[in-house]
């Protein structure tokens, strides 16, 4: 297949042109809005305490504190980590969005790479901002109205199911990353042959404490990056 | 009747603090629509590519939303459909984030995560571990994301080959490492297969056959489907194989 033929959604727009307009109308407007809604989100993620604490409830400060010690050892440097290391699939609309409400690898990531796939756009590119944004913002809407349902009817739903197929769920994720890695295996086989093995050692030191688990995903995305840079200007990819 | 703390995590506010959640994440998808729209025809992308892209959204979503749907199930018997919804809407942590969250804050409040041994101290604390662990997601997203383009730039020296390059190998860095974590160390710790391994097969060989079959036939938006279809498959053929006991 064609470069042409494969990257048929891109806008045949010169560069130099796109730049401007989304420099100029693009990401000022998304980093306005979404530094707001935000900061705003910020506080209304508050909300049920401060609802509790209007009706008198509030927990004791050592409990309270102790319980934020608790949670912060396990998740803090996933805080700092995440943003940056899947900002450069996110794309900055995907970015936002992602990390206001969540489900990053199970949704956000693979909605954005199916769309981008499907809309022949390349990955990286102002079209790939533009379509992986759009496919992470359905994928917001779609998630909007399921955790709607699942909070009204899951209880009912899950009693009416078969055990089985309950049990069926504990593999989707997996097939997920199958399903992903594989895509972009066929985008370029050589990356996806480093990739694997290269997981295999770091997923295999993190399991085994010999290095902190947090230090998984920016070893694998930016080691990952930095080999492709390296293979590229040496000319053994392109 | 219900205990005290029931009554007030399924109280209408609690409901509507929920809406207000889910409102504000709408409101932020909404504004960032109009200009993701009107740009991309400014930029001269055909409207039925977005749209395209759009439905291939929607489509492959379907997917992750029944798994979250059916994962929700713990929170709602936990803690009742209105916390769920607000957590789930749009709050940030994935469905294992909000249970270890919520399981910290019980046990700061010395109760377990069940619906019979929840009191309203361990409620008001489920609440504020949930919050305070995932408040700095927010503030990092909404504070740190207008500095990340110059890193990338950096990176791909405005190259828009390598751009894409780079992006294609941060996927399958992603990605490998969750394909390792889930699907092939649980395997090669226990020295036998187990059913995540078969599953993550299933979905490598499903989505390069319908990927390939797609691109043979010239017809692009086949390949919406290949996400669902793997996932499918890989959830029915793996307890299938695990009903006839030949994993565990």
């Amino acid at each position: 297949m064609t470069e042409e033929e494969k990257y048929f959604g891109m806008s045949p727009l010169p560069l130099e042109e796109k730049k401007k307009v989304m420099d100029k109308e693009y990401y000022p407007k998304i980093h306005l809005y979404g530094m707001i809604t935000s900061l705003i989100h910020a506080l209304i993620i508050f909300l049920p305490v401060i609802y509790l604490a209007a009706l008198g409830y509030f927990p004791p400060w050592d409990k309270a504190i102790l319980a934020f010690i608790n949670i912060a050892s396990v998740v803090a440097p996933y805080w700092i980590i995440e943003p940056i290391s899947y900002f450069g699939i996110l794309g900055v609309t995907g970015t936002y969005i992602a990390f206001l409400a969540g489900n990053i690898s199970n949704m956000r990531l693979p909605v954005s790479a199916v769309a981008q796939e499907v809309a022949g756009v390349r990955e990286g590119s102002y079209e790939g901002e533009i379509v992986g944004g759009l496919a992470i913002i359905a994928s917001q809407w779609m998630l909007t109205i399921i955790s709607f349902l699942a909070a009204i009817i899951v209880t009912g739903v899950i009693a009416l199911l078969p055990p089985a197929a309950v049990e069926a769920f504990d593999w989707l994720l997996p097939s997920i990353w199958g399903a992903i890695f594989a895509q972009f295996s066929l985008r370029n086989i050589k990356l996806a042959m480093i990739a694997f093995p290269l997981a295999l050692v770091v997923v295999y030191l993190g399991v085994k404490a010999i290095i902190p688990a947090y230090l998984e995903i920016p070893i694998m995305v930016f080691g990952m990056a930095a080999i492709a840079i390296a293979c590229y200007r040496k000319k053994i990819l392109k | 009747m219900p205990e005290e703390w029931l009554i007030i995590a399924t109280s209408w506010v609690m409901w509507l603090i929920g809406f207000i959640t889910a409102g504000n994440a709408l409101i932020q998808t909404l504004l960032f629509y109009r200009v993701a729209r009107r740009v991309g025809e400014k930029i001269k992308m055909k409207p039925e590519i977005l749209k395209e892209g759009l439905r291939a959204a929607l489509i492959t979503s379907i997917g992750p939303c029944m798994g979250i749907f059916v994962g929700m199930v713990t929170l709602v018997i936990a803690l009742g459909g209105a916390v769920a919804f607000i957590r789930e809407s749009a709050g940030v942590g994935s469905i294992m984030f909000e249970l270890i969250s919520a399981r910290i804050g019980a046990e700061a409040a010395g109760v377990k995560l069940t619906r019979e041994d929840m009191t309203l101290l361990g409620l008001c604390l489920c609440l504020w571990t949930m919050a305070v662990g995932s408040v700095e997601w927010v503030i990092v997203g909404g504070v740190l994301t207008r500095w990340l383009p110059k890193l990338r730039d950096a990176m791909g020296g405005g190259d828009p080959k390598l751009i894409g390059l780079i992006s294609v190998a941060m996927m399958l860095g992603a990605f490998g490492r969750m394909l390792v974590r889930d699907d092939v160390i649980p395997t090669i710790l226990a020295m036998s297969i187990r059913p995540t391994l078969i599953a993550g097969i299933i979905g490598i060989i499903v989505t390069v056959i319908w990927i390939k079959f797609a691109e043979k036939l010239k017809k692009p938006w086949l390949k919406e489907y290949f996400m669902l279809l793997a996932l499918l498959i890989g959830m029915i053929i793996t307890q299938l194989l695990v009903n006839a006991g030949v994993v565990k």
